[in-house]
């Protein structure tokens, strides 16, 4: 019997309480049944019973504690909400320690799950990016038919101003015929007017962050 | 089974996540006084100044250009608080933020209450109608519609039942248009009448402009203001169309007048001056890109600061600003933020 045994592993306790097959079957239920619980419990621990959350509590809030709303079973539910309230859960709530997913990452994987509700509403940024063109000097009197349109980076940086054509007043030419206009309305060097400093703008590099 | 469940109850819960708490207090610090006063800014994604990060938020969002405003009319420090929640519908602000942390406008130092909503049910809204197939089901829109009228309603009753008792303005922000251009585009689904396409501009922007009717029509009736957005983002800024009015006047909520009027001017009467607040005309030739590279939210200056995934920021600093000729700023028309923010402030009391 012991030569059938492998090294190491306990004698099969024939006729005990519960033989080894169903210690390991009671064993394999135990450990789904906790992780059952878990589960649920976590589920709805990060659906967050809608009572005062640790935001409410203005006094030795840290500047940089997360701000998980947790369940306070001290409080009661605040008059005039509702007991169902909270309808979505916190992004902060599902992302692991240690990692840092780009909305945009967030945004695509909550999308790919079939939701496109909360932030996965929200077009990534990049979706419209910044128009390159002319770069208009500050000081260049600009002939009727042109524009500057001016744009911002994402982190909030100014952009140079470009040049770009009025759709609805564009410039004309010689024969004094409107010239035709680009669907983006964007002037290429070629129908820049005359005198005009042909350099293209550079979107700023992203910010530092404070 | 139990087997199968186990990775579906955790992607479930993984993936539940959809929106973001985004709280930031930022005390505009003026040289030389002692009294402080507070701004409290409850919303969505719009007063957070969600910048497309997970980490920061702009640190002169909205309610802070306006607490900058205030600064100089009252000689005062002003803490503009902020508690905001990105992708929030308007029942999810209502319920968490303005009840569940009602407590901060409820400080006696407390004077300006604002909140905004509502921008989450019409993205959601549109988005779900742009998915559709076969007969259009416009109860998607009617439905955000309903809802938005009901929390802002009940926001307003509950600011005025819960905000400290000095406090000296109330605001609404209603909504601009983000993606007007990109909505000039036909429907995958057919209306149920015509057997055809619809145009799906032409079916936000009436469902647009009934809730920005209700909102100030609501402002009106309960006590508060209506910072109007739309016009502002959505009109020149001079008589483009050479009517006689400025363009972002002519297109403002008239206290009292009735849904069918405004949204018949909006829609029809004004239609033409609308343009995307990605080209919004300061002047004949200079034009300001208010939205940010996801077409949706406002741009802003003056940097960001830590909101989202590290926690909330809790600090102050100087004025960018200290005086204001005209009360704007010199970029109040050049940042969606800063429009939004001199939209709110113009409601300001002359003293705290």
């Amino acid at each position: 019997m012991n030569a059938n045994r492998r090294s190491g592993q306990p004698p099969t306790r024939v006729g005990g309480f519960l033989s080894r097959p169903v210690q390991f079957l009671f064993a394999i239920a135990f450990v789904l049944g906790a992780c059952v619980f878990a589960a649920l419990h976590f589920s709805n621990g990060s659906r967050r019973t809608p009572t005062v959350a640790v935001q409410e509590k203005e006094q030795g809030e840290s500047s940089w504690m997360p701000q998980l709303s947790l369940p306070d079973s001290s409080h009661g539910i605040p008059e005039g909400m509702d007991p169902k309230g909270e309808l979505t859960t916190d992004v902060l709530d599902q992302i692991a320690h240690g990692t840092t997913p780009t909305i945009a990452e967030w945004i695509q994987k909550l999308r790919d799950a079939g939701i496109d509700s909360g932030i996965a509403a929200f077009n990534p940024p990049g979706t419209r990016p910044p128009l390159i063109g002319l770069a208009v000097p500050e000081d260049f009197v600009l002939p009727k038919g042109y524009i500057r349109h001016h744009q911002t980076t994402d982190d909030g940086q100014p952009i140079e101003a470009i040049l770009m054509f009025d759709a609805n007043d564009p410039p004309v030419d010689g024969a004094h015929r409107p010239i035709p206009v680009p669907e983006d309305r964007i002037v290429t060097p070629e129908l820049a007017p005359p005198g005009f400093p042909i350099r293209r703008i550079v979107i700023p590099l992203p910010a530092e962050q404070e | 089974m139990i087997l199968l469940l186990l990775p579906m109850l955790a992607l479930g819960s993984e993936l539940g996540a959809s929106t973001l708490n985004q709280n930031v207090s930022w005390t505009i610090d003026r040289a030389g006084t002692t009294a402080k006063y507070r701004l409290v800014a409850y919303g969505d994604s719009i007063y957070a100044g969600y910048n497309g990060s997970i980490n920061n938020a702009a640190k002169y969002s909205a309610p802070t250009v306006d607490a900058e405003y205030l600064s100089a009319l009252w000689n005062a420090d002003i803490e503009s608080v902020r508690r905001t929640k990105s992708g929030a519908v308007a029942k999810d602000v209502y319920d968490n933020k303005i009840v569940a942390e009602k407590s901060y406008m409820q400080a006696t130092t407390t004077r300006v209450v604002t909140f905004e909503m509502c921008g989450n049910d019409g993205l959601q809204a549109r988005t779900a109608f742009k998915k559709q197939t076969g007969t259009c089901d416009y109860t998607v829109l009617s439905t955000a519609e309903a809802n938005c009228k009901t929390y802002v309603g009940k926001a307003m009753d509950y600011i005025n039942a819960n905000t400290y008792s000095g406090t000296k303005v109330k605001v609404i922000s209603n909504l601009y248009y983000p993606g007007y251009n990109a909505d000039n585009t036909q429907s995958t689904c057919k209306d149920a009448t015509t057997g055809a396409t619809v145009k799906m501009q032409d079916k936000f922007l009436p469902s647009i402009a009934r809730m920005n009717y209700w909102m100030c029509e609501l402002a009106r009736q309960k006590g508060f203001q209506c910072a109007d957005n739309f016009a502002a983002y959505m009109g020149s800024d001079y008589d483009k169309n050479s009517d006689g009015q400025v363009d972002s006047a002519a297109l403002r909520y008239v206290a009292g007048e009735s849904e069918s009027s405004y949204v018949t001017r909006i829609t029809t009467t004004l239609r033409s001056t609308i343009i995307d607040a990605n080209t919004h005309f300061v002047s004949a030739g200079s034009t300001y890109d208010f939205i940010q590279s996801d077409d949706t939210h406002p741009t802003y200056t003056g940097g960001t600061v830590s909101a989202g995934l590290g926690g909330g920021t809790t600090s102050s600093g100087a004025p960018r600003y200290t005086s204001f000729t005209g009360g704007k700023n010199p970029i109040w028309n050049n940042y969606g933020h800063e429009l939004m923010g001199w939209a709110v402030s113009v409601f300001n009391t002359v003293a705290p």
